[in-house]
């Protein structure tokens, strides 16, 4: 089972509402329902919810606004859940982006006709091949001359068990940031990463929201890119917004459902605005509450779109969510997802440079990351070797 | 508040402006600071600072350096070789005044500015080049009002008079008649050039390759380099866009003058 | 008048857009509109509207067939035999021969053409027609992918008396390629204006374009937003929010790996010696001077930071007096009143600067600033395009530069710091170096040119023949009404025959 099929119904199953959000008014639009004008209309409810100055939960809703979820992680409540819910969407993204690197690796390497015989790579390959759920590449990747090597039959098994739930988060945790196995060759080493990383790290997160979710509708709604409180999935939104995906991969044709989305969410803000008390107008601005809600949702639905193999409508989406004043920064607006689709999306459609350009924003915050920014790095270059290079002035 | 006084008080502050620029201790290279940039104004920098640091005040003062001498020389240059010319033209008559009147009209033919920018790409855009040019550009239409009015004044009875004295010919034409009767004619002219050059020199500066280039200031690449900058400080270009206004108004009205009261002399 | 009310003006009296002209932006139009001799951006982006390879890229950047319709390579990948397609003709209506193909080869290799692009044939030894529609290559050394190498754009033999070619070649007023548009003329106002190749091989979506030369990118964003024109190539950083924010305009971001740098001329005193580039290295204070221009990245030598070959193990130099002093010391200066100075001269630099470099008149003063008040003489040059090609590519007349310089995705940097390279202009020289590179150029392992050239950006950056500065994030910006936008992440018009405009 690939790392997505096995984390999406998990995770939206946890976020699927047992009741619809408190709404006081009929809707004249179908934003109206979301969590955002909840908070808008009602401050004194998003108030209750954060607490105050010294409230232990404070920090927490804090941290998951900002995007900083390892932050979030470490307090307590509501937030924590959220932030380990968003980390395994997260590794689950890197995951399907790390599977198709190896993969890609193996196989431009071998249209080469240069794959080394005496190399791990083909069991690499092979791993990354099994948790993408391609059980054709996993069998014939097996097959292939290759080196067996010690340390990876011991990561192998570290992974199992934490995949078993018989070792923590804190274990998967340990397993990155330090390459896997180094193999000498006539002119330097070839440096290799842990392929299934992410794929662990997704479950093992995951495995943290199994139990005790939070069930106040606020408080699984609140920062997140739900329209819909009856309908947390991207097909909910589109339904409720009344626009259609297109079928095919037409990236146009996504630019175009984002401009239907905004044309809708741009009147809405200004009318909730007008609307809203003052504390309420103030948390919308402060907070930039429909610019989070838009970005979000956007970044759901490229994972979606990713998900539904039209990842030209992936990177259109998470083009059309970054906020450009800060192209290269975790903020409220730009979150660490929305650079691992960026980089998958771009990956996926031969943009393997550019992909390298989304994951260099996240290996900093996340050093377990690194290896796949190696990984990435390598197949560029492997991409490349055959090529003279352009060079111009400005 | 009359045109004359309103034209003087600029044009002296241009002059003034320019006389504290060549004793202002400021270092047009030292003052970067971009910690600094895009103050508003303040005590410590009195019209703010500009998005490299660098204070507005000072760079408004020292830009009057890039006109004010090289446009002295242009009023110069316009004044002898124009009046110079005009004033044979209009004294000899005949073959002379055609020739002369022929170069004014070639001169004449061709628009200043593009006489001026031909100039700078051929020799260089280096001030003094560029005020050169600009005189020999705006002497035709010195000459040319010099010419009318010694064409008219030198069959005047008082003419005939001062001959009949046994004037010498060369104090009839040089004080009798260009400097007592022309020389606020002449004066409104140069003073024209002068304001064409700030023109000039500032459109140069504006538009970058030609004329004063950053980092030495110049009022038209203050425009220039300020002009748009996001959250920057607007003073940091209105500034410059306003002595500029400032300058050609103030020759403009002092021109004005100069020429009602030449004309009340003369009794038009 | 002001420099805004005289552009609005033009804009309401500019070339109207008609159904489908895609009106684009350049800071500075083409000098050269002749692949031969294209030596900037935007001469590249103008090569890639009129002219074709043997190869391209596809959408998803893999290398495909353009005027080749396939080839063939030998066992021994020492020769490659291309058929060409057979239903291509020229602009001028003559017909795509196999001549065209050798010509150009053959043209870029002539020493006496001193073309900008010889590097991207050094590696073809031979080329000859076989017959109307095949060519034979054969190759300095065995290729695995030669394809992917035979991306530079192909010129009609006709239209040129001979292999070598000068820069003031007439061709460069008429070009005729074989490209999905064609050059119409030269307007007065520095534009151009191309209309569609009616015999393009596949159908273009864009009936005509036209090149607007706006030197200041400020106005560039406001004629976008004004609808005077519907594309920008390159956004300045500080703009970026203005267009944001409109729905008129969609931002697409691409990667140029583009970074700045100030370069020694390390082929004259006193930039020869190593410690004295080292010590004015240590004078830059470079966060200072990215603050006026922007956010982006500092960089420690000569990639990008996402860049597999970037070094991350080096870190840029700190600007550190005291180090500079201990430099100057060891190169035989001394400060003499607050001026280093060798022999009683006192250490005078020419910083050259090229006009229409956005932002680098703020870089190059701010520059001048911090080396004049650490003790050093500074002037500062502006130079138009002529005088660049001349000075700093022909003549190497320079102390510093200042520039940037774009690479493609394979961020081929041996132009630049070969000591053979045709693009080092600071006459940098380590025959190390020149070893590293040559490992990463044959390399078969990518692991092994991945090394090499993480080695090649330490030694750069020990040698210190530049400062390296920063990267700057890059923008295209287009209107809503163009669409089906797909950018080339270098040449950036090589899929524009899909988009279309509303």
């Amino acid at each position: 089972m690939s790392s997505r099929a096995a984390l999406l119904p998990l995770l939206l199953g946890h976020l699927a509402c047992s009741g619809s959000a408190d709404v006081s008014t009929a809707p004249p639009s179908p934003l109206d329902g979301s969590w955002v004008a909840t908070v808008v209309r009602e401050p004194a409810r998003f108030d209750a919810l954060i607490g105050a100055a010294d409230s232990p939960a404070r920090p927490g809703w804090i941290a998951l606004h900002k995007n900083a979820w390892a932050e979030a992680t470490t307090t307590p409540g509501a937030p924590a859940k959220r932030a380990n819910a968003e980390l395994a969407v997260l590794h689950g993204v890197l995951a399907d982006l790390s599977n198709d690197a190896w993969r890609s690796l193996g196989t431009t390497w071998e249209q080469r006709g240069t794959l080394p015989t005496d190399s791990v790579l083909p069991t690499l390959v092979a791993l990354a091949a099994k948790d993408a759920g391609d059980s054709v590449s996993w069998a014939r990747w097996q097959k292939v001359p290759q080196r067996a090597d010690p340390a990876v039959d011991s990561r192998v098994a570290q992974h199992d068990a934490v995949r078993k739930g018989e070792a923590s988060l804190v274990t998967a945790q340990s397993l990155g940031g330090v390459p896997l196995v180094e193999e000498p060759i006539p002119d330097g080493r070839r440096t290799f990463w842990d392929p299934m990383m992410h794929f662990t790290l997704a479950q093992a997160y995951g495995r943290e929201i199994a139990e005790g979710y939070p069930a106040d509708p606020l408080e699984r709604m609140l920062f997140s890119g739900m329209i819909d409180p009856a309908d947390s999935t991207p097909s909910g939104a589109w339904k409720k917004l009344g626009l259609a995906m297109p079928p095919t991969d037409d990236a146009e044709a996504c630019r175009e459902v984002v401009r239907g989305f905004d044309r809708q969410l741009d009147p809405w803000k200004v009318q909730l605005a007008a609307t809203a008390p003052e504390a309420g107008k103030a948390l919308l601005g402060d907070l930039r509450l429909v610019e989070g809600l838009r970005s979000r949702a956007l970044v759901d639905w490229a994972v979606d779109a990713l998900g539904t193999d039209q990842p030209r409508c992936a990177l259109a989406f998470a083009e059309m969510a970054l906020d450009h004043e800060h192209p290269r920064e975790l903020t409220p607006l730009n979150s660490p997802t929305l650079y691992a689709v960026t980089a998958a999306a771009n990956l996926r459609t031969g943009r393997t440079r550019e992909a390298l350009d989304a994951l260099q924003v996240l290996v900093g915050p996340f050093p377990e990351t690194t290896g796949l920014d190696e990984t990435v790095g390598d197949l560029a270059v492997l991409q490349g070797l055959d090529r003279t290079g352009d060079s111009r002035e400005q | 508040m009359s045109a004359r006084t309103v034209g003087l008080g600029l044009v002296g502050a241009l002059i003034l402006a320019w006389v504290l620029a060549l004793v202002a201790p400021y270092d047009i290279v030292a003052d970067v600071n971009p910690a600094r940039a895009s103050l508003g104004p303040s005590g410590a920098h009195w019209l703010g600072t500009d998005h490299l640091g660098r204070d507005v005040a000072w760079r408004l003062l020292l830009g009057s350096r890039a006109f004010v001498a090289p446009g002295l020389l242009t009023a110069a240059i316009a004044g002898l070789v124009g009046g110079a010319a005009g004033a044979l033209a209009g004294w000899f008559g005949g073959p002379v005044a055609a020739l002369v009147r022929y170069t004014f009209t070639v001169g004449a033919s061709v628009p200043r500015f593009v006489l001026v920018l031909l100039a700078g790409a051929i020799f260089g855009a280096d001030p003094a080049v560029l005020a050169v040019a600009t005189g020999l550009a705006c002497a035709p239409a010195v000459g040319e009002a010099v010419t009318c009015r010694l064409e008219e004044l030198r069959r005047a009875e008082f003419v005939l008079a001062l001959r009949a004295h046994g004037v010498p010919e060369g104090r009839i034409l040089g004080y009798h008649l260009l400097w007592v009767n022309a020389r606020g004619l002449v004066a409104r002219q140069v003073l024209q050039a002068f304001g064409f050059f700030l023109v000039v020199e500032t459109t140069l500066s504006y538009l970058g390759g030609f004329g004063v280039q950053e980092p030495t200031p110049s009022w038209g690449n203050m425009l220039a380099f300020e002009f748009g900058i996001p959250d920057g400080n607007l003073l940091a270009w209105m500034a410059p866009a306003a002595a500029i206004w400032a300058g050609i108004l103030g020759t403009a009205l002092l021109g004005q003058d100069l020429g009602l009261r030449e004309g009340a002399r003369h009794g038009r | 008048m002001t420099r805004s009310w005289m552009l609005l003006t033009l804009a309401l009296f500019a070339l109207p857009a008609t159904a489908a002209n895609l009106r684009y932006a350049e800071d500075q139009a083409p000098a050269i509109v002749n692949p031969l001799f294209g030596s900037t951006m935007a001469e590249a982006r103008v090569n890639e509207l009129l002219f074709d390879g043997l190869y391209t890229d596809n959408q998803d950047l893999a290398t495909t067939p353009a005027l080749a319709a396939s080839g063939e390579l030998s066992p021994d990948k020492t020769e490659m035999t291309i058929t060409l397609r057979d239903d291509v003709t020229w602009q001028d209506g003559k017909p795509f021969v196999a001549n065209d193909v050798v010509f150009t080869i053959q043209a870029m290799q002539d020493k006496t053409t001193l073309s900008t692009e010889a590097g991207r044939a050094a590696f073809i030894k031979t080329a000859t027609a076989l017959d109307e529609h095949t060519v034979k290559l054969k190759f300095a050394r065995p290729e695995s992918r030669p394809e992917d190498k035979l991306l530079f754009k192909i010129l009609p033999a006709h239209a040129f008396a001979g292999t070598s070619v000068k820069r003031t070649d007439g061709f460069r007023n008429k070009p005729v390629g074989t490209g999905p548009w064609e050059l119409v003329k030269y307007n007065e106002d520095n534009s151009v204006s191309f209309t569609t190749n009616g015999s393009y091989r596949t159908p273009v979506g864009l009936s005509e374009m036209t090149m607007r030369e706006v030197s200041d990118k400020n106005y560039q964003a406001k004629l976008l937003l004004y609808e005077s024109l519907e594309a920008l190539v390159r956004v300045l950083p500080r703009d970026l929010a203005m267009l944001q924010n409109n729905r008129k305009v969609e931002l697409y971001p691409y990667q140029t790996n583009s970074w700045w740098y100030v370069g020694f001329n390390a082929t004259h005193a006193p930039y020869d010696d190593v410690n004295v580039r080292k010590a004015m290295s240590a004078l830059v204070d470079v966060p200072s001077l990215l603050a006026p221009v922007g956010t982006g990245d500092l960089l420690s030598g000569p990639f990008v930071k996402s860049s597999p070959y970037y070094n991350h193990d080096v870190n840029p130099v700190a600007n550190d007096e005291n180090a500079a002093e201990t430099l100057f010391a060891a190169a035989g200066y001394t400060k003499v009143g607050g001026a280093w100075s060798k022999g009683g001269k006192p250490l005078t630099v020419r910083i050259a600067a090229h006009q229409s470099l956005e932002s680098a008149q703020e870089v190059a003063i701010n520059l001048q600033s911090q080396l004049q008040s650490a003790g050093l003489t500074v002037n500062v040059e502006f130079l138009d395009d002529a005088a660049w090609k001349g000075r700093v590519w022909r003549e190497h007349d320079f102390d510093l530069i200042l520039s940037q310089w774009t690479f493609d995705r394979n961020e081929d940097v041996r132009e630049q710091f070969h000591s053979q390279g045709a693009r080092n202009f600071t006459g940098y020289k380590n025959p190390e170096v020149d070893a590293l590179l040559d490992k990463a150029r044959d390399a078969a392992d990518p692991f092994v040119r991945k090394t090499a050239l993480r080695e090649v950006h330490k030694r750069v950056h020990d040698d210190a023949p530049m400062v390296f500065l920063w990267t700057l994030d890059s923008y295209a910006a287009m209107s809503v009404k163009v669409k089906n936008v797909v950018i080339h992440p270098f040449y950036f018009f090589t899929f524009a025959t899909g988009w279309q405009m509303k």
